[in-house]
């Protein structure tokens, strides 16, 4: 596909455990284009995580994943981890949720820009990376960038640490930007801060960026695509407004009717799901989230739902109902 | 609100001291965490007491139950002084003050059965007679939260996080308090679990005629679930009014952001909002700005105010009074604002 | 319709599938739960550890001999015979020493002697010390300062030169080996003190420590009921550990003669005397220390697992 810069396909991510294998990612599909923002929206359980840290290849050694990951058209499942630490951090980069333990407390934090820099581009010369550093600091709204390039992390705040790390991220210019949870550990004010600095960085790299969190709010805000993961799969996909708007699954109606909303003026009782996310060693039969669906039939315990499009819209659901949906809300 | 307060708080103090030295531990500065906070609870009623990390909310929390002793002012339950109270008038108070804590991991002892968590309260008061009547009431504390009476022989760590948050409900109510102190109750929870648990507050309150003092920083929450809300900013509270009142005309600067930064699941919406954006970082509690702490990052100050209003910031600290808005705001020029 | 489904037992750092939320459909599955308490996972790790288990096995057996002892040969360890410096044989299997008295006899009164010794030391010790550290812990303060000045006071006090001195005094009398498990005892607390001290110190400031309070639990329901409970993880490998420190200080106390007196026997003893015979009657020499080493490297891998067993490994995993 032209202008894909991720395409994943049939992904299937297993653990092995005392209790048996854990299969966290269960069959995913979806793709992502050049400067596009695509939000993975998933409660705990969902795979959400594992399937990006697939992507990066950063799961520990008793993972066994399975299917095609391609960047920018080449594949990543099987290559040698020399060549995908060659992407991670320069065409690929990754931002994770607590900047507490994200950055080494005994190296400043200019030094460790330059140092993701250096990793790449082993040419430039020591003042032009720490150079670099503190324009990077500048450009994600740290002021005094060249007094705090010379700083340690325990003098940052938490704010400025997840600026910090976004800096790191883009220092090598990434076509993709995967962002785990980057501010679900920060205040609310904070996190408004941030979401702007990561579109300011989207914009000055055009990377594609993938912001990973359970926060409806935030996905809702920046996202121009979004994806709904339960179970490891995924339930359902489309622009943004169309998946808030019109859901066509019943786990996103759920969700939706559960929450509560700044806006809301009423004392309207919410609509909680019942029962808890499976467990992912043995998940449900069929559609995982038939023992908590409203609307399951026996069809849903039977046979497992693939994402499929829903004719006459651009949306995704994997749901065998999906089209008698159409936004409804559950009683 | 009418009727008398059940709980009424008046200049509550609480500062930690920042202990250095190397023999002899001294106290090289404090920290302010609550400075002169007032409110009053009433009964059957809720107060949302929201804020981000130092605004001293769950100090506050805790300094009402004395599980850290405040510095200074004064805790009035039902007329009673409760800081003036020796250990056993404190203890017997605990059955009608009562708390939920935040993690649900973290507050259920894991080497003890729930049951046996659950009846702890009954046991230390040694409440009902003998272990039949402790293990009825066990089995109907677990059945009022909406847990399996059944499942008190297991373990915490068999439980789902909204479980084991009811586990801790459950807790609270085995000695029929008045008012519990819930910190952050649903923030460590799953989106889908967290409306299940509200709702099973709100049902309890109604049941069991219960005051809450409901802490958290999640708005949304706070807005569902309160019926006055008051908005803490590093220790002091800078805004209390009506729950109403206060979301639909937020009168300080720091209440207009906060609401303002609270993204809403609605794609239109949420693209065309208003937006108050705070510059900067939280100041350090052990030194807080002079006059109005919230001057350092208050847009008003930055961008509206004249040099001479400033200096009224920076000199001055703010009173939590009613500026003409319809509600006590701790602003020198409070001013409502639709930000929703 | 719908039956329930049986699971295994929760993930860690998964949210288990118990009982459905209340409101919920009456088709809602319900996953079976199985019942599994903290020490059953725990002893299911220690079986895994296959070391550890065979240890056990091992140190199960040399505790069986030497407390089944009298039962097991037919001679007795005071008695001579008429047989002097025997080699091992079918009459007798450890062989006799000068006055015709049974090795084998021997060895398993002393090994018998010896692990009371070291059990009892361990029990004492352990007992005492976990009370120092969780007073030290809990009510820190003055009360920390006190304890902890005299655990370091104890640490750098020369254990064997006042194990000497203390010892010398009760020589030669009958019920040797009470002092000697005192004074062992009163010189191997201190390491346990400061561990359960550290541990204390971070289990106070744990919320269920804090929802204790907050119902009106005493201290000393918060101590013995929720801090005590959850150290005992680190607190029982120190005590396989402290058994086996103790054997090894009541063998050098009775080889240098000042521990288990005469007429009563230790393996120290019985080493202490065989030492001069090591080569040419080896049967009085060796087996006593074979025995003694045997014990402790059991008693030290059995601790290992159990370490292992209350801390596992785990790969952690975040969805």
């Amino acid at each position: 596909m032209a202008g894909s810069v991720l395409e994943v396909e049939n992904l299937h991510v297993t653990f092995a455990s005392p209790d048996g294998p854990v299969k966290a990612v269960r069959g995913l599909d979806f793709s992502i284009g050049d400067g596009e923002s695509l939000g993975i929206v998933g409660e705990s359980g969902s795979g959400k995580s594992v399937s990006m840290l697939a992507v990066m290849g950063l799961l520990p050694r008793n993972a066994t994943i399975t299917g095609s990951i391609r960047f920018r058209g080449q594949e990543l499942l099987g290559r040698p981890e020399a060549e995908l630490r060659k992407l991670r951090g320069g065409k690929m980069a990754m931002i994770f949720q607590d900047p507490m333990t994200s950055l080494n407390p005994v190296l400043t934090v200019g030094f460790q820009i330059a140092e993701a820099i250096e990793a790449h581009r082993p040419d430039t010369d020591r003042k032009g990376r720490l150079a670099r550093a503190a324009e990077l600091l500048d450009l994600v709204g740290i002021p005094n960038a060249t007094t705090r390039v010379r700083q340690y992390p325990h003098e940052f705040s938490g704010g400025m640490r997840q600026r910090a790390m976004i800096a790191m991220a883009i220092a090598n210019d990434p076509d993709l930007l995967v962002a785990d949870e980057p501010t679900t550990a920060l205040d609310v004010t904070i996190q408004a801060q941030i979401m702007a600095v990561l579109e300011r960085a989207q914009e000055a790299t055009g990377a594609a960026i993938v912001l990973i969190t359970h926060d409806l709010g935030v996905v809702a805000g920046t996202a121009d695509r979004v994806m709904v993961m339960y179970a490891g799969r995924a339930a359902e996909t489309g622009t943004i407004y169309d998946v808030f708007g019109h859901s066509r699954h019943p786990y996103t109606l759920g969700l939706l009717a559960s929450l509560p909303r700044l806006d809301d003026t009423g004392r309207e009782r919410l609509v909680p799901i019942p029962g808890s996310p499976p467990s992912m060693v043995h998940p449900p039969p069929g559609c995982a989230f038939n023992p908590r669906c409203p609307y399951a039939r026996a069809l849903c315990k039977a046979e497992m739902p693939v994402l499929r499009p829903i004719e006459g819209t651009g949306q995704c659901s994997a749901c065998h109902f999906a089209e008698d949906l159409n936004g409804a809300r559950p009683t | 609100m009418t009727g008398q307060a059940v709980l009424e708080v008046r200049n509550l103090v609480k500062h930690f001291p920042i202990t250095g030295g190397d023999i002899i531990r001294r106290r090289v500065g404090e920290v302010h965490a609550v400075c002169d906070v007032s409110f009053d609870l009433f009964p059957r009623s809720t107060l949302g007491l929201v804020g981000e990390s130092g605004s001293g909310k769950s100090t506050i929390g805790r300094c009402l139950l004395r599980l850290h002793e405040p510095t200074a002012g004064s805790v009035r339950f039902e007329g009673r002084d409760v800081l003036a109270m020796k250990p056993k008038e404190m203890r017997r108070l605990r059955r009608e003050l009562q708390i939920v804590f935040q993690d649900p991991y973290a507050s259920l002892d894991p080497r003890m059965t729930v049951g046996a968590i659950v009846a702890e309260p009954l046991r230390v008061h040694r409440s009902g007679n003998g272990d039949g009547e402790v293990n009825d009431r066990v089995r109907e504390l677990l059945r009022l939260v909406g847990l399996n009476p059944e499942h008190g022989n297991r373990y915490p760590h068999e439980f789902s996080g909204g479980q084991r948050q009811r586990v801790g409900i459950a807790r609270a109510l085995a000695l029929d308090p008045t008012v519990i102190v819930l910190d952050e109750p649903v923030s460590a929870l799953d989106v889908s679990i967290q409306a299940g648990v509200v709702n099973l507050l709100e049902e309890l309150q109604d049941r069991l005629d219960l005051a809450y003092l409901f802490i958290a920083h999640d708005l949304s929450v706070v807005r569902h679930i309160s019926d006055q809300v008051a908005v803490m900013y590093l220790g002091r509270m800078v805004e209390i009014g009506s729950r109403d009142d206060v979301f639909t005309h937020p009168s300080h600067p720091y209440t207009q952001a906060l609401m303002s930064a609270v993204p809403v699941p609605d794609p239109v919406r949420e693209r065309e909002r208003p937006r108050v954006v705070l510059t900067g970082d939280l100041p350090s509690p052990s030194d807080p700005p002079s006059g109005c702490r919230f001057r350092t990052r208050c847009p008003k100050f930055a961008g509206q105010l004249s040099e001479g209003e400033q200096q009224r910031c920076i000199d001055e600290v703010p009173a939590l009074v009613d500026h003409g808005t319809g509600h006590p705001a701790a602003c020198h020029y409070a001013q409502a604002l639709t930000v929703l | 319709m719908l039956e329930p489904r049986p699971a295994p037992g929760p993930l860690p750092g998964a949210p288990g599938p118990g009982v459905p939320e209340p409101g919920a459909p009456d088709e809602l599955v319900e996953f079976g739960v199985e019942v599994r308490s903290q020490w059953r996972l725990v002893l299911g790790r220690f079986f895994r550890h296959r070391l550890a288990m065979a240890s056990l096995f091992l140190l199960a057996l040399l505790v069986v001999v030497a407390f089944l002892g009298p039962h097991l040969s037919r001679h007795d360890y005071t008695k001579p015979g008429p047989d002097l410096s025997q080699a091992p044989s079918i009459h007798h299997w450890f062989g006799t020493n000068e006055l015709g008295i049974d090795t084998f006899a021997q060895v398993q009164r002393g090994a018998q002697r010896s692990i009371e010794v070291a059990f009892l030391v361990a029990f004492l010790s352990t007992t005492f010390g976990s009370i120092v550290g969780a007073l030290a812990g809990f009510y820190r303060g003055w009360i920390d300062t006190v304890l902890m000045r005299l655990t370091d006071l104890f640490l750098t006090i020369p254990t064997l030169a006042v194990l000497l001195v203390v010892a010398a005094r009760y020589r030669g009398s009958r019920n040797s080996w009470i002092p000697i498990v005192l004074i062992i005892a009163g010189f191997t607390w201190m390491p346990l003190a400061r561990l359960v001290r550290g541990v204390t110190l971070s289990l106070r400031e744990r919320e269920f420590v804090e929802a204790a309070r907050a119902v009106g639990a005493s201290n000393a329901r918060i101590i013995f009921r929720h801090i005590l409970p959850n150290s005992l993880g680190p607190i029982i490998v120190n005590a396989t550990l402290v058994v086996a420190g103790a054997i090894l200080v009541e063998t050098a106390l009775s080889f240098l003669g000042f521990g288990i007196q005469p007429p009563d026997v230790s393996l120290g003893l019985l080493i202490s005397n065989g030492v001069q015979a090591a080569n040419t009657r080896w049967w009085l020499f060796y087996p006593p220390g074979f025995f003694l080493l045997l014990f402790c490297l059991a008693v030290n891998f059995v601790g290992d697992g159990l370490r292992d067993a209350f801390d596992p490994q785990q790969t952690r995993v975040r969805a």
